[in-house]
């Protein structure tokens, strides 16, 4: 069955879907009238949408991007974009770009997020609105402000089955020093340049305790070429007793290098000697919010997270960013391997070596064992496994794997062209 | 790109583009979106196309781009962590015959279905490769260009989803 395994695909994937007609038509419809130059709003299928009186928004731009959320949250954001406009019209251009920047409240960023609840919470009194403003190279960091507390969003997050109403919200506004536009989501740049914006707490390990393992998550969105992030988590303020930080760096995940952790004294710093962002603020939070109970049960649920390993995010991303670079190091850029630098950091599995002919439709089966590493097998044709006109000698990858998170046991499958047209396989392992 | 043009498009690449639209966002309304959405982008972009390019790359680049720009957009909530949706609901309202009819005679409907679910369950860093090389039939260094990696780092991955989509229907497979 297995060697069929390649063309069940194929069969299961089929495209097969017709697009419905009117779908088609609507394509149609939507090109041609913009092209004509009818405005965006005429072409809408909605009586209104409140983003073409700002922006000119074109009649080709994806629907979705006019469609999201509510609209009485996007009218909002709009209307202060056309009185943003206007003012600047009157003011030189010179401070434009300034002018600009920093232009949405806390209120104004949730209601852009099309969650009004917020946006209520963060104009009432537990708000706290910060402001403070740190620079690392091209970047400028902006701290907006943050609010806590008990079912203040229109939006609430499940954990294993169980809703988490008791959260911590900050604000974060992220631009570009010399005030390029920072992209926005249908630039080709957009996500490109990543941060990890979490709360971490003075006596907590960050790389344990930061917004992934607080069953944390982020929404964000461009506007004026700010990109400007909430980030929701489980309710950090209870550990208002103790220095509470926001930090921002640079990174889809939490990485040693931005931050220090003292052991002795909880303190977490920056590191001066860090080549990129990472900003770090200290919240001003009053100490009557903080709460031993609620602290505990957070610190009790991380933990029992990260005594999980599958349900670790950071702990499985940073395994799996660790053994995709050590696999990735060995390519050549032809999409072969470097044999001299494969066998300077690594050492042959013996008990995996084997060679293989292919069937008579020119299909490869091959498969390993080993005590230790397991084992693996796959079918393939020499088309799929070499680059083009590959020489005899040339090896690739097959792939990289290791066992329960557990990095000593990285392995990367291996496979040699052999003059004789067979190909050998062989299991190697960091020496 | 006059209205004939795109038309002859919508027309030529329609089916291919679709399909790959509704694997990918599993919801029907999304892949509606997806699927006008790449149009009307190819459109504003048509000026990009490399003429060494093939449309129906283009347009998958674009899709592939949206996707991922959807999956970070402002309204859309990303959560770090917790569990992934199974996108298994749309594959369940049909398997169109044709599908059955091609490669492979012995796949059932059954069998197509519980590909198409382990492929939709397949986390997006698989799952574009695997929808790029198997339903779009692209070549490796297509795929690389398209989704901004090294073409090995495609080929380990379309390897991985391979180990892990046999794992997965081992006993459907066997049956």
């Amino acid at each position: 069955m297995e060697y069929k395994f390649d063309d069940i695909l194929y069969g299961a994937l089929e495209p097969d879907l017709e697009p419905p007609r009117r779908l088609n038509d609507k394509i149609l419809q939507k090109a041609f009238q913009a092209e004509a130059g009818v405005s965006a709003q005429s072409l809408s299928d909605d009586s209104f949408d409140p983003d073409t009186i700002s922006d000119g928004f074109s009649g080709l731009a994806p629907d979705s991007e006019r469609r999201d959320g509510n609209s009485r949250a996007r009218f909002l954001l709009r209307a202060h974009a056309v009185m943003l406009a206007a003012c600047l019209a009157l003011a030189l251009w010179s401070i434009t770009a300034l002018a600009a920047r920093h232009c949405l409240t806390l209120r104004q960023v949730a209601s852009g997020l099309q969650d009004d609840k917020l946006a209520e919470a963060f104009s009432g009194e537990g708000a706290i609105t910060v402001n403070e403003t740190q620079v690392f190279g091209n970047y400028r960091i902006t701290l907006l402000g943050v609010v806590s507390g008990e079912a203040i969003s229109d939006y609430r997050f499940s954990e294993n089955g169980v809703p988490q109403s008791d959260r911590f919200y900050a604000v974060t506004a992220i631009e570009h020093a010399d005030g390029t536009p920072m992209p926005d989501a249908g630039d080709a740049g957009y996500g490109d340049e990543e941060f990890m914006v979490s709360p971490y707490i003075s006596g907590l390990d960050p790389l344990s305790y930061n917004i992934v393992t607080f069953g944390g998550g982020y929404s964000e969105f461009v506007e004026d070429g700010v990109e400007y992030r909430l980030i929701d988590t489980g309710n950090v303020s209870a550990f208002a007793d103790r220095t509470i930080y926001i930090g921002v760096s640079d990174g889809t995940f939490y990485k040693k290098g931005p931050f220090l952790f003292d052991e002795s004294t909880g303190a977490i710093m920056r590191n001066k000697e860090y080549d990129g962002v990472n900003a770090l603020f200290v919240l001003p939070l009053d100490s009557a919010l903080a709460d031993s109970v609620a602290a505990k049960k957070l610190i009790d649920s991380t933990d029992a997270k990260l005594s999980d390993a599958d349900g670790t995010g950071t702990a499985e991303s940073e395994t799996e960013k660790a053994a995709s670079e050590w696999a990735e190091q060995f390519r050549d850029g032809s999409g072969a391997l470097d044999k001299e630098k494969l066998a300077e950091l690594c050492r042959v599995l013996p008990e995996t070596v084997g060679t293989f002919a292919p069937d008579a439709d020119g299909v490869y089966h091959f498969s390993w064992r080993s005590e230790e590493y397991g084992g693996g097998s796959g079918s393939s044709s020499l088309k799929y496994l070499f680059p083009e006109d590959s020489p005899a000698g040339t090896v690739v990858s097959l792939g990289y794997s290791y066992s329960d998170g557990d990095l000593s046991t990285l392995c990367m499958e291996t496979l040699t062209l052999n003059e004789d047209g067979t190909v050998t396989l062989a299991v190697y392992v960091p020496k | 790109m006059d209205r004939d043009e795109l038309s002859r498009c919508v027309e030529t690449h329609g089916k291919s583009i679709y399909s790959f639209c509704r694997r990918l966002a599993g919801d029907v309304q999304e892949a509606e979106d997806l699927y006008q959405d790449t149009f009307l982008k190819a459109v504003e972009l048509r000026g990009q196309i490399d003429a060494d390019e093939n449309v129906k790359s283009f347009l998958l680049s674009v899709c592939v781009n949206l996707w991922k720009n959807r999956r970070r957009k402002a309204a859309i909530r990303l959560r770090i962590t917790g569990p992934r949706t199974a996108l298994d609901g749309p594959d369940a309202e049909s398997v169109p015959d044709t599908a059955r009819d091609v490669e492979n005679e012995f796949l059932r409907r059954e069998d197509i279905r519980a590909v198409r679910s382990a492929v939709a369950a397949l986390p997006d860093r698989l799952r574009l490769p695997v929808l790029l090389f198997y339903m779009e039939d692209l070549k490796l260094p297509e795929i690389a260009r398209i989704l901004k990696i090294p073409e090995g780092t495609v080929k380990s991955r379309l390897f991985a989803a391979r180990k892990k989509l046999k794992k997965e229907l081992q006993t459907v497979l066997n049956n």
